[in-house]
């Protein structure tokens, strides 16, 4: 359902979300925490709340997945071409995410531009939701945040579409979502320290080389073997248990 | 200098625009994303967040240079600041914010670039800053808030460097902490991938990458979050001492390092979420063993921190910033809403609510107003008070307190040295039994024998052990002091667990020292009414305690011409005709009149005559009050088993009264402080530890041979008090509330212990079986350590009720 390349570049965007998110949705994670009861912010309070939040986001996540893989599914039945198009689009965003984390080219800015367009429609919906006491509440707000113009989203959404299908592209946002979930509630739990040590420049390099090699994968797994005249559909492993 | 985004503090390019107003005021963002947060936090009603963040963005505020006014002031610096010999000043300053070499080179060019700064050098490790410079040219404050400007925050080093190294070591601990937790975590879900791909047949390829991705997570777990460990097993074992940490490193090493193995080789079995997961609650369990230390040193913590630089001082000029420590007795201060008095000392003017949470425990503020005293670390928390200064620094009782707190934590509790010689034997032990372990499962099952050894170390590590005894005194202690009874030696929980006798040294210590109108016996048909009314204006200009009983009679009567004899009695006119009230003898000299006394008084009692000139009115009868809860606890104390005695130097008659009224059977009046003694040393030769409950003061000789001393003190003796304990409440009810506890903090260390034991010899031998998997080792482990945390936390939670 989806392939090696694919899952890996999630996985890895993932994991890296830490040093990109948490110091802009950790604010929102850490603001949640502070909304329970400024009193009274013991762990075992804010934690339901801080997790509903994240499942919500995750659930949001993973219906854009499903849209973008209708998409890719629609492009490709158009034209079996459209998916190395697909391919090439998800690899330079992943590159554009690597240069924005590391911070060398902020050229993904202006695609955040264009999504805070959208989420301006959402907003309201947001702000009634809050203050968020219960957990069923973070939950919903989750879901509405969850849109929020977000580079490293937008760069996980192009590349799940290269699955071409709705499921496999909702299953691998998921997985991305879940994987960001550590960083962000450990921005909410313990933020200002633990931002300060993952916004470190050194580890956001790493992360920016470690997704730069991931591009480099998706591209040469879909695209490259085009242009080097294979026109087999590249190495599309499948998730072994699937 | 680029501007850093307001909201996740990363700086913003130049070119970027995505401003968002808060409070008014336009901040910048680095970010649509960024932008959009902050819009949805401000827009949710959430921008107090902004203000409470705990780390603020340190970025120049207002005011900065006022806010370090202070430091310029000469008895201030009179403190930190040395004078060299070319007429230059130095300090050494402690900075927040340092955190590499980079800072100390920007600390130093910034500064140097200030007139009349002539040397800086800032050490990075312990963060701090040496600066000399010409106090003509440039004041401190100006060199202060420069360091602000540039995102530093300045202190003058001294003792301040505890609080300092504590915070580093709270940051540093949240640092592992955080980075453990999100290796666990980030591992943990890999590995789900991992078990259910080798259920469903997983490729090679898919595995390695899966396991890599494992070991890129991981490693700074080992390396960074556990370092402790490793530094202390490396210490202890240079001093041929064994702690916990070595077998902690011993199992966190050798599994990442036979998992590193297995994913370079691509063989056998990875364990990076059992050492992620292993290491972050051990961090855990160590981390909330911090808190509870770092709270309660911060309660003992030296007065600089409690009470506020500087004071408002109120004098013929006006109103004006002092350091506090300029302050000198018989000075006037302001002291604000909201604001910590700074000094004991008397209220002149306001009326307001104060909490004294700090020498009681008590949170529910206490009214003062004119005439009372207040105590230096205590809240005013309504209207503005003037005080004056009656003492200051090292003669406050906030200091006394302080000082006897501190003694108590030198003093370590047997039960802890105890424990801590038991987990090192448990330690070797482990050691031992690990390494037959390994070799017997080398010969049988080679391929079994990592893992088996490895759950071996983990499931047995001591934490549980050795965190069991200190982790419960140490939230005892506090759960005391909340109640009201300041601990000030270490014997004292250990001591009150054997108390069998309470023994009362004094009955001013079941008494309030307060006089009330008991009865009025009148001569001359005079109503009592009327009787007592007169006396209410007699005594109306006075406050000692004996006119004090008649606040409550007033009865709209003015006297004139008062004549008050101290010790004697009072004279004056009321309503054109002379009248006294006093001791027999006072009236039988001013008036030549005289009554017999109707009936002898018994302790606690005064008999007191109001006569005219012409003729006798009647006889008032004045008692001191018992202590509202003292029967009670008495009471209480005897339910528990444990017997209340009285002894007391005054008549035994007025000892019998007072020991009937609160159902004591067991009292001698009469006594000398020998005779207590001996009393006392006879009661323990009969196996009775004895509690003894005196003032502090006048019997510490009676006090000190007890097994126990409380003190019931009045707050403002406190400086002078000698005693194991004192009751700040002066609510004798905390005494038996003090027993219980402390039986019910020994249960819960017996509890502890019993937990962590009998955990250690059931997990070892499955675990040496090889029936607990490594993952389940750390599990086990992490959950009894916390089972025996939380246990201990139970202990704060019954202090509260």
């Amino acid at each position: 359902m989806i392939d090696t390349a694919v899952l890996a570049g999630l996985v890895a965007m993932g994991v890296s979300s830490g040093a990109h998110c948490i110091g802009m949705c950790g604010g929102i994670a850490a603001a949640l925490g502070f909304a329970v009861d400024p009193q009274r912010t013991s762990l075992g309070q804010r934690l339901p709340v801080l997790l509903s939040y994240n499942l919500g986001r995750v659930v949001s996540y993973s219906v854009a997945g499903a849209l973008v893989g209708l998409l890719g599914e629609l492009s490709r039945q158009l034209h079996s071409n459209m998916m190395v198009i697909l391919r090439t689009l998800a690899a330079v965003l992943l590159v554009m995410m690597a240069f924005y984390l590391a911070d060398w080219w902020r050229g993904l800015v202006r695609l955040e531009k264009l999504g805070s367009g959208f989420w301006r429609l959402l907003q309201p919906l947001g702000s009634k939701l809050m203050p968020v006491r219960t957990p069923g509440g973070a939950l919903l707000l989750g879901m509405v945040w969850g849109w929020l113009p977000c580079g490293l989203v937008y760069s996980a959404l192009a590349l799940a579409a290269t699955t071409g299908n709705p499921a496999g592209s909702a299953l691998g946002m998921a997985i991305f979502g879940l994987l960001t979930i550590p960083a962000m509630l450990a921005g909410g739990i313990f933020s200002d320290q633990v931002k300060r040590w993952l916004q470190n420049r050194t580890l956001r390099t790493v992360m920016a080389l470690l997704l730069l090699g991931f591009a480099g994968w998706v591209f040469w797994t879909g695209a490259g073997h085009v242009l080097a005249g294979d026109h087999s559909e590249g190495d599309l492993h499948c998730l072994p248990w699937h | 200098m680029t501007t850093s985004c307001y909201h996740c503090g990363l700086d913003v390019p130049p070119d970027c625009h995505f401003p968002v107003t808060i409070e008014g005021i336009e901040q910048p963002m680095c970010c649509p994303g960024c932008q959009a947060v902050a819009i949805a936090i401000v827009d949710g009603g959430l921008g107090n967040f902004y203000k409470y963040r705990s780390q603020q963005q340190t970025r120049p505020e207002e005011g900065v240079d006022n806010r370090f006014a202070a430091y310029d002031l000469p008895e201030v610096q009179e403190e930190f600041v040395h004078h060299l010999d070319d007429g230059q000043l130095q300090v050494e300053l402690l900075v927040e914010g340092i955190t590499c070499a980079a800072c100390s080179w920007l600390i130093e060019h910034h500064l140097q670039r200030i007139a009349g700064v002539s040397a800086v050098r800032v050490n990075v490790t312990t963060h701090r800053c040496w600066l000399s410079w010409n106090n003509s040219q440039v004041p401190l404050s100006r060199l202060l808030s420069a360091l602000q400007e540039i995102g530093y925050r300045a202190r003058p080093a001294g003792d301040e460097e505890v609080r300092a190294n504590r915070k580093r070591e709270n940051t540093r601990a949240l640092q592992r902490l955080g980075v453990a937790g999100i290796g666990m975590m980030q591992a943990g879900m890999l590995a789900i991938a991992l078990y259910a791909g080798a259920f469903d047949g997983i490729e090679h390829q898919w595995q390695q990458l899966l396991r890599w991705v494992s070991l890129v997570v991981a490693t700074p777990v080992v390396l960074f979050a556990a370092a402790p460990f490793f530094r202390a097993a490396w210490r202890s074992l240079k001093s041929w001492h064994l702690v916990m940490d070595v077998p902690v490193s011993l199992a966190i090493g050798g599994a990442y390092l036979a998992s590193v193995w297995a994913t370079v080789s691509g063989s056998g079995e990875v364990y990076f979420d059992s050492v992620s997961m292993f290491t972050f609650f051990l961090l855990l369990g160590r981390y909330l063993e911090m808190r509870v230390r770092h709270r309660n040193e911060q309660r003992m913590e030296g007065l600089g921190q409690l009470l506020p630089p500087v004071a408002r001082r109120v004098d013929d000029q006006g109103e004006h910033s002092v350091p506090v420590k300029a302050l000198q007795p018989r000075d006037f201060v302001k002291v604000g809403p909201g604001d910590i008095i700074p000094c004991d000392g008397v209220v002149v003017d306001g009326h307001s609510n104060v909490v004294e949470a700090v020498l009681t425990g008590e949170q529910s503020p206490v009214e003062k107003t004119r005439g009372d005293a207040v105590s230096a670390g205590t809240v005013n928390s309504e209207n503005p008070l003037l005080i004056e200064v009656q003492a200051v620094g090292k003669r406050t009782r906030l200091s006394a307190i302080l000082q006897l707190v501190a003694r108590a934590q030198l003093e370590k509790p047997r039960q802890l040295a105890l424990a801590d010689r038991l987990a090192g034997y448990f330690v070797g032990f482990v050691l031992l039994v690990s390494a037959a372990v390994a070799w017997h499962w080398y010969q049988q099952a080679p391929e079994k024998a990592l893992w088996v050894t490895l759950s071996v170390l983990v499931v047995t590590c001591p934490c549980a052990l050795s965190l069991a005894t200190p982790t419960a005194l140490a939230v005892a202690t506090h759960g005391l002091r909340q109640r009201g009874l300041l601990v000030s030696r270490g014997h004292v929980m250990d001591g009150l667990l054997k108390i069998k006798r309470v023994v009362f040294d004094k009955t001013g210590t079941l008494t309030t020292g307060e006089m009330k109108v008991a009865k009025v016996i009148s001569r001359s048909g005079a109503p009592e009414q009327k009787i007592l009314a007169i006396a209410a204006a007699l005594e109306a200009g006075s406050r000692h305690p004996i006119a004090r009983a008649f606040d409550e009679c007033d009865g709209g009567l003015m006297a004139t011409a008062i004549d008050n004899r101290i010790g004697a009695g009072v004279s004056g006119i009321v309503d054109g005709v002379r009248y006294a009230i006093g001791r027999e003898q006072y009236i039988t000299e001013l008036f030549g009149r005289s009554d017999e006394l109707p009936e002898a008084p018994a302790g606690g009692e005064v008999w007191l005559l109001l006569a005219s000139e012409s003729r006798i009115l009647g006889w008032i009868l004045l008692r001191d009050q018992l202590r509202p809860d003292a029967a009670d606890a008495v009471a209480r104390l005897q339910t528990n088993g444990v017997q209340v005695e009285l002894l007391s130097g005054d008549r035994p008659v007025a000892v019998a009264a007072l020991a009937s009224q609160l159902g004591i059977s067991h009292w001698q009046g009469g006594i000398s402080p020998e005779e207590k003694l001996a009393h006392v040393r006879q009661l323990q030769t009969q196996q009775q530890p004895v509690l003894m409950v005196g003032d502090g003061i006048n019997d510490v000789p009676v006090l000190s041979g007890a097994d126990v001393s409380v003190a019931m003190g009045d707050a403002a003796d406190i400086a002078r008090i000698h005693a194991d304990s004192i009751l700040m409440s002066s609510e004798i009810g905390v005494l038996p509330q003090s027993l219980t506890f402390a039986h019910f903090t020994h249960r819960i260390i017996r509890q502890n212990l019993g937990w962590a034991l009998a955990y250690n010899l059931l997990a070892l031998p499955l675990a040496a079986l090889g029936l607990v998997p490594p993952w389940a080792a750390a599990i086990g482990m992490s959950a009894s350590s916390l089972v025996v945390v939380l246990n201990a936390l139970r202990l704060s939670r019954g202090a509260r009720r």
